[in-house]
């Protein structure tokens, strides 16, 4: 069956999460976006491995649900539309290794899943020699990704560990900042072990397949949500079994279970451009080249973001797609759309009620996004709303990127006066309430 | 190691020191010289190019930690390896194999006993902290020649002897007691250790005492070679009665000594070097090695919370930050070190709790070196003690057991126990049976030790698990652990953490057998792991033999640094001091608080030996909360004025 799958999330144990980033909001929240497949996120952490272990009981091989109990009270409180949905949790963690190699320090992220509590338990036992686990969900190891990869490997051979959101600037394999120029420089002899490769938010599969190297692994996107509501800002599709086992080798082999990606506009990504935030300064890559990678305000050489450095590494062009290649869906977040056609932030009243509402009526968010016929979203009511999906699926955007931890903005609308002329007036009914 | 390759990588005193015939040869070395480089490539020397058998040579060193970690660098393969140990394990080793029973009292045993014989007979000695009077007696026992001193003491001694002798008991002070009795009595015996022990290396000989270089002259022969490396600068442990005075004693009893000294400073800039021996005027200079400068920095801060702060600020610096905001705001982050480069080193353990709490929310990965390890916790330690027991039930484990603080015992009642089993021979379980029933013992406490048995009931009646970890689940329920430490989180995650540590024994056979070995070589290294990457807090003394690229030293203030105590010995504190501070490889940064638990303090009277190019500076707090006062004190006036 086609899964949904998110494995890189953050649990309250993380710095900067939400509070309600516990196992019953990711259920929920999975529930209404239309996951399948969710990552428990930073099970190195005690207390909430703990938690784990006393609020998932396992299901499918390898895989876990929500105890029954728990469940049970939180699908009372769901719409019929998305109550059936399937939702099983896997194992997982990001963590940041600090190191130093060949005389540079090395930052990188990297994501382990894996099959079992007793496979964590081996695997958080040596990583608690090495560093301080309860501190951060997301722990900080002086260890070499290398050892980390084969620690994780040695602990399982069914685990998977994942490069993550490699082209961020600061944290990852191909960082500007502290990363690595190829995964054989990171990996050395290991590098066929790495089978798959995370894009984050600020590149898509096609920057990635421009460097030939990434030709050869899967490319996964997950939401790195660090609260449950962003859970699913990107996902990876798989056609499988609900099996650990299933998925994993999928992933591992990159075979037909893997159908593809769905993601974030790129352009929307914090660190899609170069720039100074401080300093309000957002370049193009071609930009600051001309100002030979400084700031024209504090002279500082500027943040080289995720566009820039993929050029850098790329050994083809621009505009290169490789003849066949897996799916790649672009959305956007059903409340932002919902945002802009109402003229108002994603957290006003309004529109978060207009996003239950649409839920309630349609079913969940992935499936109104992706897959359902525009028709069908019309006649329920919302023909605005309708118009607006059809922009997005037809990558219609207006886009301002992102750059230096600044997030960019994608409007289906240039400007007021086109919001309304694409938008008649017949919107607003289905909303108010 | 080949053999070339060995001697060219030393210099030219190096070379001498570990070819040289000459006995006893002695070598006086500043810090980071080479000292125990030099004692290794000795060793190594003697095997591989001497012909020398590993069995003949014998290494001496102070410390479990030191010894492991020698042992650890000359990483010998072979079955028949040289003897490298302490002078307190060689003393056992010997008595045991000589087929002494040796049951080794415990601190709280001695309290104990020194009360007693206080109420009873030394009513002179009441007024004197039973700590330091154990100290005392210790310092007794190591001196060689007990004539000239103090004659109560003397008489306080012997009763205390005498003692334990009734009880079958020793101190760590009688292991080479005992020993050295042994030696100098029975010459035949003596004999076979001289042949045994043809070479005796010693390292950081500058705290050997006085009983244990007895016991050395005593296996001496003119065919037996004795090698002494060390610094009499750092000689920290005069409350153990040693001096830095012994290579001076070596040299009236060896006329014909010869004297190597290494010169070259490997490990420390130039900076670090010069400051360092600012603390010895007039002494002469070591010549560094490396060509960068480094850098000495004295910090003020406002209390003891913004001193951590400032270090690990600091460290997220030079990591170049460890999350994305700070990653973000630090401008140059190019470094190349990593969590092992840094120390952060101070006098007493009460100074790491700050340190602790505030590293252990900072997520930086570290480890505490010693007393203040998360292993020597309590509740750890009664786990651990609880394993080694369930693997070897024998009395010594049970005792430890029944120690355990979690128990409350009184030291008084534990030493009743421990009479009735001298008396009666009994194992201690039986000895417990007895000593409920017995009426010098409170009511109070007999109903404690009633508790203690059926927890002991359930340990054995109960089927224990085969992995270890899922061993320690059970025990955390059979001491009932999660509801005597309800309100205290940090000690139920310690116990979590304990149990994941051990989770990686449970799929291999002999789980618990496993898992007992691993811990008992961390303790050996008292809970440090020279290979973990992450910053290591530890004090003045545990720090000895140690290099960092980075060191941070504490509580640079008057009654810390000097030890503000009954008695202050200023040299052992300066010594102390250039312990800490001779550490560091790159930079070193003392730090200095403006108010410490609430108290004004004082920079420490040693920044005056440290004048000349010593750089000050502020931390940033000191103005935030500057100001903060500033305002508040305006806000104040206002309102008087109104
Ligand atoms: N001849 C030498 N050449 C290069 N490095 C040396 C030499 N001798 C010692 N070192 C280095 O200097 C540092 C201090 O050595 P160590 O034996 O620990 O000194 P000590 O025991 O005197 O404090 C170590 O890093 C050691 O490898
Ligand atoms: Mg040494
Ligand atoms: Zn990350
Ligand atoms: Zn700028």
């Amino acid at each position: 069956m086609e899964l949904i799958v998110d494995l890189h999330i953050h649990s309250r144990y993380s710095r900067a999460t939400s509070k309600d980033s516990n196992l019953e909001g990711l259920y929920r929240w999975g529930k209404i976006k239309g996951i399948n497949i969710i990552g428990t996120g930073d099970f190195t952490h005690p207390a909430w491995f703990a938690e784990i272990q006393d609020k998932l009981e396992p299901a499918e091989p390898g895989l876990f649900k929500l105890r029954q109990d728990l469940a049970i009270a939180i699908d009372k409180t769901l719409p019929a539309s998305i109550r059936k949905n399937l939702i099983r949790f896997a194992l997982t963690v990001e963590i940041s290794n600090i190191y130093s190699k060949n005389e540079k320090v090395r930052k990188l992220h990297n994501l382990v899943i894996m099959p079992s509590v007793k496979a964590v338990s081996q695997f958080n036992s040596a990583l608690e020699r090495i560093g301080n686990l309860k501190a951060d969900g997301r722990p900080i190891l002086g260890l070499d990704s290398k050892q980390l990869l084969t620690l994780t490997l040695d602990t399982d051979p069914s685990a998977l560990f994942v490069p993550a959101h490699i082209w961020t600037p600061w944290f990852s394999m191909f960082g500007s900042k502290s990363g690595f120029n190829s995964i054989d420089e990171a990996f050395e002899e290991l590098a066929p072990e790495i089978k798959a490769i995370e894009t984050g938010l600020s590149s898509d599969p096609f920057m990635n397949w421009r460097i030939a190297e990434l030709q050869k692994v899967t490319i996964i996107s997950n939401s790195d949500a660090h609260s449950p509501q962003k859970l699913g800002r990107e996902a990876t599709i798989l056609q499988s079994q609900v099996d650990y086992h299933d998925i994993i080798n999928g992933i591992k082999t990159n075979d037909r279970r893997i159908v593809g990606t769905i993601e974030f506009f790129p352009q929307e990504g914090k660190y899609h451009y170069d720039g100074h935030r401080a300093c309000n300064i957002r370049f193009s890559p071609k930009q600051t080249k001309n100002h030979q990678g400084l700031c024209p305000v504090c002279h500082q050489s500027l943040t080289v973001g995720v566009d820039n450095r993929v050029n850098e590494l790329a050994n083809l062009a621009e505009d290169y797609q490789p003849k066949r290649h897996k799916v790649v869906e672009y959305i956007i977040p059903l409340i932002e759309i919902l945002a802009e056609m109402q003229e108002k932030t994603t957290a006003a009243k309004a529109v978060q009620t207009a996003y239950q509402k649409v839920i309630l009526d349609l079913g969940n968010e992935f499936t109104i996004l992706r897959k359902m016929p525009i028709i069908e979203i019309k006649d329920a009511g919302y023909e605005a709303l309708a118009k607006a999906i059809v922009r997005m699926r037809q990558k219609e955007v207006h886009v301002e990127p992102g750059y230096d931890g600044v997030f960019g903005t994608i409007k289906l609308f240039t400007s007021n006066e086109e919001r309304k002329k694409q938008l008649t007036e017949q919107i607003g009914l289905g909303w108010e309430t | 190691m080949g053999n070339v390759n060995l001697l060219s990588s030393l210099n030219s005193q190096q070379q001498l020191a570990v070819k040289s015939e000459a006995s006893p040869l002695v070598i006086i070395a500043g810090p980071g010289t080479g000292k125990t480089k030099t004692l290794i490539s000795r060793i190594v020397y003697l095997i591989e190019n001497k012909g020398t058998r590993p069995e003949n040579i014998l290494a001496l060193t102070f410390t479990k930690k030191a010894a492991s970690e020698m042992q650890e660098r000359l990483n010998n393969p072979q079955n028949n390896s040289p003897t490298i140990t302490t002078f307190h394990a060689l003393g056992y080793d010997f008595l045991t194999s000589m087929g002494q029973e040796l049951s080794i009292i415990n601190k709280q045993e001695q309290q104990e006993v020194l009360t007693e014989l206080l109420q009873t007979k030394f009513p002179l000695f009441k007024n004197i902290r039973l700590g330091e009077l154990s100290l005392l007696i210790s310092r007794f026992k190591n001196k060689v020649d007990q004539e000239s001193a103090d004659q109560s003491l003397a008489h306080l001694v012997a009763a205390y002897d005498e003692l334990l002798t009734s009880r079958c008991l020793s101190d760590y002070d009688d292991l080479l007691i005992k020993t050295y009795r042994l030696i100098t009595k029975n010459t035949r015996l003596k004999t076979t250790l001289q042949d045994r022990y043809q070479h005796i290396l010693i390292d950081e000989f500058q705290d050997t005492n006085h009983l244990q270089y007895a016991l050395i002259k005593n296996l001496l022969t003119p065919n037996n070679h004795l090698f002494m490396i060390g610094d009499p600068r750092q000689s920290i442990y005069a409350f153990r009665g040693t001096s830095d005075k012994m290579f001076d004693q070596v040299k009236k009893d060896f006329p014909d000594f010869q004297e190597v000294t290494l010169t070259t400073n490997y490990r420390s800039c130039r900076q670090i070097i010069d400051s360092s021996a600012q603390l010895f005027p007039g002494s002469p200079k070591l010549h560094a090695s490396r060509s960068t400068t480094g850098k000495v920095q004295l910090i003020y801060t406002p209390h003891a919370f913004s001193e951590a702060d400032w270090i690990i600020k600091t460290i997220n610096a030079k990591i170049g930050g460890t999350d994305l905001i700070q990653a973000g705001n630090i401008q140059n982050n190019q470094g190349n070190c990593q969590f092992s480069d840094f120390a952060v080193i101070y006098r007493t353990h009460s100074l790491s709790k700050p340190l602790e709490e505030k590293f252990s929310q900072s997520g930086i990965p570290y480890q505490l070196v010693g007393d203040s390890s998360p292993y020597e916790q309590p509740e750890i330690q009664l786990l651990i003690n609880v394993l080694k027991y369930l693997q070897n039930p024998a009395d010594q484990y049970l005792k430890a057991v029944l120690s355990s603080p979690l128990f409350q015992l009184s030291s008084k009642t534990l030493w009743a126990v421990r009479v009735i089993q001298t008396d009666t021979d009994y194992p201690l379980e039986q000895a417990l049976k007895t000593a409920v029933t017995q009426k010098n013992i409170t009511q109070k406490e007999r109903k404690k030790i009633s508790q203690f048995q059926q927890y002991l009931q359930k340990l054995t009646q109960q089927n224990l698990p085969s992995k270890a970890s899922q061993i320690v689940a059970q025990l955390t329920k059979i001491f009932q652990l999660a509801i005597r430490y309800q309100n205290k989180p940090s000690v139920l995650q310690n116990i979590q953490q304990f149990r994941n540590t051990l989770v990686q024994f449970d799929g291999i056979p002999h789980s618990l057998a496993q898992a007992v070995s691993y811990l008992t070589y961390l303790e050996k290294h008292e809970f440090y792991d020279p290979a973990a990457s992450k910053v290591t807090l530890l004090t003045m003394h545990a720090s000895k033999g140690l290099e960092f690229r980075y060191v941070f030293i504490c509580g640079f203030e008057e009654g810390i640094i000097p030890l503000e105590n009954k008695i202050i010995d200023m040299e052992e504190e300066k010594r102390l001091l250039y312990v800490a501070m001779t550490r560091a490889k790159d930079e070193l940064y003392l730090l200095a608080t403006r108010k410490r638990n609430g108290q004004l303090s004082a920079v420490s009277r040693f920044k005056q030996n440290l004048l000349t190019d010593l750089e000050e500076t502020n931390d940033e707090a000191i103005a935030r909360i500057e100001k903060k006062q500033q305002k508040w004190q305006e806000k104040k006036n206002q309102l008087t004025l109104l």
